[in-house]
């Protein structure tokens, strides 16, 4: 079942041979190869982190890849950026709209190629062409309204319209309908049908099997920026795509708890938050890890980010030890002994033009003080206790900045740690580090709970580790919590399934 | 906090909304200045008051609508009232010496100040040093320039061609030469960001820089552009001013940058950039000359009205920010993030 070209073309829309891609000392992607036919619908599946994005810029121009090529009906292409992609008729469209907000649908659609009389921009001409466009697409919306009125909806169907010319040879439609309603889906499934009609090339990169069922003809599996296999649509089911896009090389695994849990730590009832999630329940009890899965944009983030007071919005009740505690904002819940650390680490966790020292110090600075001055003997002890424990590389002067993917995890770990909390709220705790590492993370989330009697929350894309490292899973589903597995239990197929599973017409509104 | 304020007037509808109310919120906060000043200064309400805030807002406004472009992209040009008395003093030195090139003045300014906004936008594209640096950088390094150059001089307004002379003190239709002139740049200003491919490329580029980058937008060549045509009118209207002063000395227009900023912000030009328009900024101009030439006629200390000045910057641009988080949340899915930030 490899990369066999479909009998009808001879020719493939788009060849992919031999690409690999690597960030640093991250390989993103592994001599990837494989072929997309003429007029066909191509669904490109796989976990994140599995290489889909780097294949995506690498297609369009965005990145150059390390070593192989592209050839674009049997030409090789190099394009150094999307404008050039577009003028050979490469277009992709992605999950968070490029648009300009504070300019009309008709100038969104017509940048860079302004229809002209003379000097001047033709303002009516710009606005007929754009009313064509929309109109040929089937999507109802006035030319001069602003790009800041519409919602994301909209606005994909704004970029959508100006990735459609004349001459489209491939469109990549990355996520196309993670903001969608089922209706908006649908005119959206029927675009896509009428563009394969005209002989465009269309890739569907989804986590939506219901709809990968629907469109594709060929389904391509990444795993870990290799490729998986290539097959049409009828030779793949859902269990085989599903272990196609899980199995995995490397085996963590599990450590059986032998202290007993505590009791409830964090409880969580009847969490909404409009358009979201709804209707969350679950507890968290002392030295528990609980891991929730789910698929990128299913709302597990944002339901952590919701109980360390990220969304003041939302309703429900959450308590801490018993005590009820109003997620307002972060500075609340931190007082209550709850922590987060989210997924973007270089962003929001660590403060990378700062030494580990002073990292770790930063939330408890006050407590180091003396008189009211930071005692650097105590930030210097507290840092270097912390880098023993976790086992951190460098000194605890050196710059972060100069630490691997890893060692920062460590870091912006020893920085609460300091503080004795709580809960522990982890988002992606191991995204992007090496297996090494990964599992002293792992080792350092299992001490935290069992012997720092933590609570702990993870997101975790990485189903090998939610089976390592947690005893219980809640699945997300487009909101909504669709499965609680106990960790005796759980399977990656088991855990796909509940995340996926099912057509998807309760959208959360 | 921002939310209930936004929505007592009607603007949870969305950024659009918020964008297309802010030229009429500055319209009203001029008239309201209008009333009040009336009231309390009987004189204010005078047709020779008003021509006076007209010229004085004139230059202003022509300063107003150069600075409009950087802003447009997001930048700003800290280092306008530097260029404005750089070229008012070495044009009309060199003119002063060199009585052949008297015709040649006007080009020369331009010349000398688009130089200048050149150097400007080659600082923040090529060496990619942020904008407020960098103009603060050249604000300090023209001025030095200039007094490097004069050596403690002045040129004395004897020694200016004589047809500038005139058309400084020059009135056509009633009006000083100056509020004519001033329109027509302001209005040639409004035509190119409306109608010409740069100009609505200044704003995509503001709008979204990320989202200029994948439409192939060439982000050197509109930034520099912004910084050239800005350093061109600073130069043409270094040389009104200068005029219009009479004896030049090397502190011609030092600390305007400050003025113009306000003017621009206060007319509703997003310090963001990707929103407002030229006249918008003209009327700022105007407002901030009929806030100045109100306090005076009231006896109010130059203290109060550089308060006065500094209040409105803050509550222009506070509405501004307010105006932009709708915008941003509108078209992001990180908006949970940004907004919680």
């Amino acid at each position: 079942m490899t990369a066999e070209v479909s009998p009808a073309a001879a020719v493939p829309r788009l060849s992919i041979q031999g690409v690999s891609k690597s960030f640093e000392a991250i390989h993103a992607l592994r001599d990837v190869s494989f072929d997309l036919a003429p007029g066909e619908i191509h669904a490109l599946v796989g976990e994140n982190g599995a290489g889909k994005s780097t294949l995506v810029g690498i297609i369009t121009g965005l990145r150059q890849p390390n070593e192989g090529r592209v050839l674009l009906n049997g030409t090789e292409v190099h394009f150094h950026n999307p404008l050039e992609a577009r003028a050979h008729g490469v277009a992709a469209v992605f999950q968070d709209p490029n648009l300009f907000p504070h300019l009309s649908i008709a100038e969104n659609i017509v940048t860079g190629a302004y229809p002209r009389k003379g000097m001047l921009l033709d303002r009516a001409a710009m606005r007929k062409l754009a009313r064509t466009k929309l109109e040929q697409l089937g999507f109802d919306l006035d030319p001069d309204r602003l790009v800041a009125e519409l919602t994301v909806a909209e606005a994909q169907f704004v970029e959508i319209a100006r990735a459609v010319e004349p001459g489209l040879q491939l469109l990549i439609l990355d996520e196309p309908t993670s903001a969608l309603t089922p209706s908006e889906a649908g005119r959206l499934y029927t675009m896509v049908e009428t563009l394969k009609a005209s002989g465009t090339t269309v890739v569907w990169i989804s986590h939506r099997m219901d709809e990968i069922r629907t469109l594709a003809d060929t389904i391509t599996v990444l795993r870990d920026g290799q490729h998986v296999t290539t097959a049409p649509a009828s030779e793949l089911d859902d269990d085989a795509m599903i272990k196609a896009m899980v199995g995995r090389t490397v085996a963590l695994q599990r450590v059986p708890r032998t202290e007993p849990l505590g009791p409830v730590r964090l409880k969580v009832r009847d969490l909404n938050l409009a358009g979201t999630f709804a209707d969350i329940s679950f507890d968290v009890a002392e030295g528990e890890i609980v891991a929730i899965a789910g698929l990128v944009g299913s709302g597990r983030s944002e339901i952590q980010q919701a109980i360390f007071g990220l969304s003041p919005q939302v309703t429900g009740s959450i308590e801490v030890d018993g005590e009820a505690a109003t997620p307002d904002s972060p500075a609340t819940m931190a007082r209550r002994g709850v922590v987060y650390l989210p997924e973007d680490r270089d962003a929001e966790g660590v403060i990378s033009s700062m030494s580990i020292q002073a990292n770790v110090a930063l939330p408890s600075i006050g407590k180091l003080a003396t008189a009211g001055f930071v005692d650097p003997r105590k930030e210097r002890s507290l840092a270097a206790e912390q880098r023993e424990a976790l086992s951190i590389k460098g000194e605890v002067e050196a710059l972060v900045s100069s630490l691997s993917g890893g060692n920062r995890q460590k870091v912006a770990l020893a920085r609460w740690l300091a503080t004795h909390p709580r809960v522990l709220l982890l988002d992606e705790p191991t995204h992007g580090i090496d297996v090494g590492t990964k599992v002293q993370v792992h080792d350092i989330m299992r001490r935290l709970a069992r012997e720092g009697r933590m609570a702990i929350l993870m997101v975790s894309s990485d189903l090998p580790e939610v089976l390592a490292v947690s005893d219980r899973v809640l699945v997300i589903r487009r909101g909504r919590l669709s499965a609680t597995i106990d960790i005796d239990d759980a399977t990656q197929e088991n855990i796909m399934a509940a995340a996926t599973a099912g057509r998807s017409e309760e959208a959360v509104r | 906090m921002s939310t209930p304020l936004l929505q007592r007037f009607k603007l949870s509808g969305g950024g659009g909304s918020a964008l297309k109310v802010r030229v009429i919120g500055v319209l009203a906060f001029q008239l309201l200045l209008v009333v009040i000043f009336g009231v309390l200064a009987p004189r204010f309400l005078s047709w020779d008051n008003a021509q006076s805030i007209l010229f004085t807002a004139a230059i202003l406004a022509m300063a107003a609508a150069g600075q409009t472009l950087v802003v447009l992209t997001g930048n700003l040009d800290l280092s306008v009232g530097s260029i404005m008395g750089l070229c008012a003093y070495v044009v009309f030195d060199v003119a002063s010496q060199h009585t052949w090139l008297m015709g040649l003045t006007v080009p020369f300014a331009i010349l000398l100040g688009a130089a200048l906004g050149a150097i400007n936008g080659l600082l923040v594209t090529y060496l990619k040093i942020p904008a407020m640096v960098a103009t603060l950088g050249t604000l300090s390094v023209y001025r030095g320039m200039v007094s490097f150059y004069a050596n403690a001089m002045e040129v004395t307004s004897g020694e200016l061609p004589g047809w500038i002379r005139d058309l400084a003190t020059a009135r056509w239709l009633g009006l000083s030469s100056y509020v004519w002139i001033a329109a027509g740049l302001v209005a040639l200003v409004g035509l190119v960001l409306s109608r010409l491919p740069w100009g609505r490329k200044l704003y995509a580029y503001g709008s979204n820089p990320r989202a200029a980058y994948y439409y192939g937008l060439n982000e050197n060549r509109i930034l520099i552009g912004a910084y050239v045509a800005a350093g061109a009118i600073a130069g043409f209207v270094g040389l009104l001013l200068g005029a219009q002063v009479g004896n030049i000395n090397s502190l011609v227009a030092s600390g305007f940058e400050m003025q113009v900023l306000a003017a621009v912000v206060i007319g509703g030009v997003s310090i963001w950039g990707g929103s407002g328009s030229v006249y918008g900024a003209a009327l700022g101009a105007i407002v901030l000359a009929t806030i100045n030439n109100g306090l005076v006629l009231l006896g109010v200390q130059e203290f109060y009205r550089l308060l006065f000045q500094g209040v409105a910057i803050v509550a222009a641009v506070a509405v501004d920010a307010l105006v932009q988080k709708r915008v941003l949340s509108a078209t992001s899915r990180r908006s949970i993030l940004e907004v919680a930030a």
